[in-house]
């Protein structure tokens, strides 16, 4: 009786779940497996393992990895040190109301539309209308192609995904500082410790949880869903040098219906996947197994 | 002089914190010409890029699409999830565990890889070119994240009123109506507020199932960027427009919110 009333109340998440995931999963390796372009052939024709061999050979496949590992590496890394020393700046204020307004400022541009994010870095990056070049046209009478240089654009899009998450980590940190308690870092004052040996002995070895399932869970969401940022400020551009993942099997998919090669980066991508699930259950085996 | 130095670094990383905003709210009240000649001249506000929204880009239609496709999620969303979080931490059954790892794995998951079978199977009911594509779209980022997360809050809400209501003859239906539902509620509410954020702001999917007839706002303040030209004022005006309900609500939860960042998130 009560067995069922468990598996009753989760069936409608299940068989959601199935559609949504499993199908897609079985849908991309059964198709990467055939030729199948919609303009030029509308029946899939099986090919074995033709298109895996070219997607691996291709350099177009690596550079879309690599700017994605890229991407992932340097804004997370930006965002956790930048977010743990604004929250430990913050932590500082002890004043309820100035954190408040500022916690509510943090969710502002966290909570914005990556659209919205990828519309901001074209005002400030922009050669025409930008607001960098327009300040370094007036200081130094220089402009810089932020979004059109191959060097600089993948930069410029990891300074705006920098300043659209990092109050993702000032939110976590800023929470998890003010429930460190108070008794040690009392101690550690009265015994006449410096700030900075407050922050190496006691701050943060008490956050290294937190710092270790923030910095996986937002890894894992950039890794994943870099896409509208991308798309609003490059286009993956110039040439593919901002090319990513999500953007190459969108294009695939639905601008040259190359099914056939979508679904085969798909398929290796859930290879990936695969990898960071089982990192991730290993972190958290006491858990889960 | 050391609170100075903090205050002093704090600002500035405020400054840089807020002044994008700052500047699309300020080019989206400047006249188009005032915007291309030189960011940084004074010039006259005008609200001729806020008006030309509704004129030109069609954003009462785009608002009453996202609205309405934020709804259908909203509402497919809440009770799956929070009778699956309830099952799962009262009933566990065989493989329930499973698929909490099942659903942990659907957060890892590439979004784009699950774009074409959805086209397939939408095309396939002659569905093409409709919400539901979309809807379904969101409901695969919404659903395993509210899973997951109301899961771990009935882990953490106490069981006594439950097993007490039990020995008074209350059915498990009407536990779960009369008690459970009512103790969820403030996860509830925060899953609904980070579902609604979700699909008003989703991309990938709207972008991948709109057409010339059908267009979320992301879409289409995407499509204010051309190959050639890009509309600088409305694209600035309806930034900030449709950031709105997502800054009302950031300020109307932002209690609740904040807290549930302190919740373990991911299981």
């Amino acid at each position: 009786m009560k067995k069922r009333t468990g598996i009753l109340m989760t069936m409608p998440a299940i068989a959601l779940i199935l559609f949504l995931f499993v199908y897609p999963l079985f849908f991309n390796f059964y198709y990467s497996f055939f030729f199948y372009n919609l303009y030029t052939s509308p029946e899939p024709i099986f090919i074995g393992i033709t298109n895996y061999v070219s997607v691996l050979n291709s350099s177009i496949f690596f550079n879309a990895l690599r700017n994605t590992v890229f991407f992932t590496l340097a804004s997370v890394t930006f965002e956790f040190m930048l977010g743990f020393i604004l929250s430990l700046l913050l932590s500082k204020l002890r004043s309820n109301i100035i954190m408040g307004i500022i916690s509510a400022l943090c969710l502002l541009p966290w909570s914005m539309s990556e659209v919205v994010e990828g519309i901001i870095g074209q005002f400030l990056f922009s050669p025409r209308v930008g607001v960098i070049n327009a300040i370094t046209r007036l200081l130094f009478n220089v402009e810089f192609p932020w979004l059109t240089d191959s060097s600089l654009a993948l930069w410029s899009i990891i300074f705006v995904d920098t300043w659209k998450l990092t109050p993702f980590f000032v939110l976590i940190d800023l929470s998890a500082i003010l429930s460190i308690p108070r008794d040690p870092m009392d101690a550690m004052n009265v015994d006449g410790a410096s700030q900075l040996q407050q922050i190496r002995y006691l701050i943060i070895p008490y956050m290294l949880p937190v710092f270790a399932i923030s910095t996986i869970i937002r890894g894992i969401d950039a890794f994943t869903r870099i896409f509208g940022i991308v798309y609003i400020m490059t286009g993956g551009g110039p040439g593919i040098a901002t090319d990513v993942i999500p953007l190459e099997i969108f294009n695939l998919g639905l601008r040259v219906f190359n099914w056939g090669m979508a679904t085969t980066w798909g398929a290796i991508t859930f290879l990936f996947s695969i990898i960071l699930l089982i990192g991730y259950i290993y972190m958290n085996r006491r858990q889960w197994l | 002089m050391k609170n100075f130095l903090n205050y002093t670094i704090l600002a500035l990383l405020l400054f840089i914190m807020l002044s994008p905003v700052v500047w699309l709210l300020v080019l989206s009240i400047k006249p188009e010409s005032a915007i291309v000649s030189d960011p940084l001249k004074p010039f006259n506000p005008t609200l001729e890029h806020y008006l030309s929204l509704f004129k030109i880009y069609k954003f009462d239609t785009v608002t009453l699409t996202s609205a309405i496709i934020a709804l259908i999620v909203l509402a497919i969303t809440i009770p799956v999830s929070s009778l699956a979080a309830y099952g799962l931490s009262r009933f566990p059954f065989k493989g329930s565990k499973l698929f909490l790892l099942l659903i942990l794995f659907c957060r890892m998951i590439v979004p784009a890889i699950i774009i074409l079978p959805m086209y397939g199977f939408f095309s396939a009911l002659g569905l093409k070119g409709s919400i539901w594509p979309i809807v379904f779209g969101h409901l695969s980022w919404t659903l395993p994240f509210a899973i997951l997360i109301l899961q771990s809050f009935c882990e953490e809400m106490p069981k006594e009123m439950e097993e007490a209501a039990r020995l008074d003859g209350l059915s498990e239906w009407g536990i779960l109506w009369k008690i459970a539902f009512p103790l969820m509620a403030p996860g509830i509410t925060v899953i609904g507020v980070v579902t609604f954020n979700t699909s008003w702001n989703e991309f990938l999917f709207a972008a991948s199932f709109s057409t010339a007839y059908l267009k979320t706002g992301p879409v289409a303040i995407s499509s204010m960027i051309a190959e050639w030209t890009i509309a600088w004022g409305p694209l600035a005006s309806s930034g900030i427009y449709w950031s709105i309900p997502i800054i009302i609500v950031a300020i109307l939860f932002n209690r609740r919110l904040i807290r549930a960042f302190t919740l373990r998130y991911y299981g």
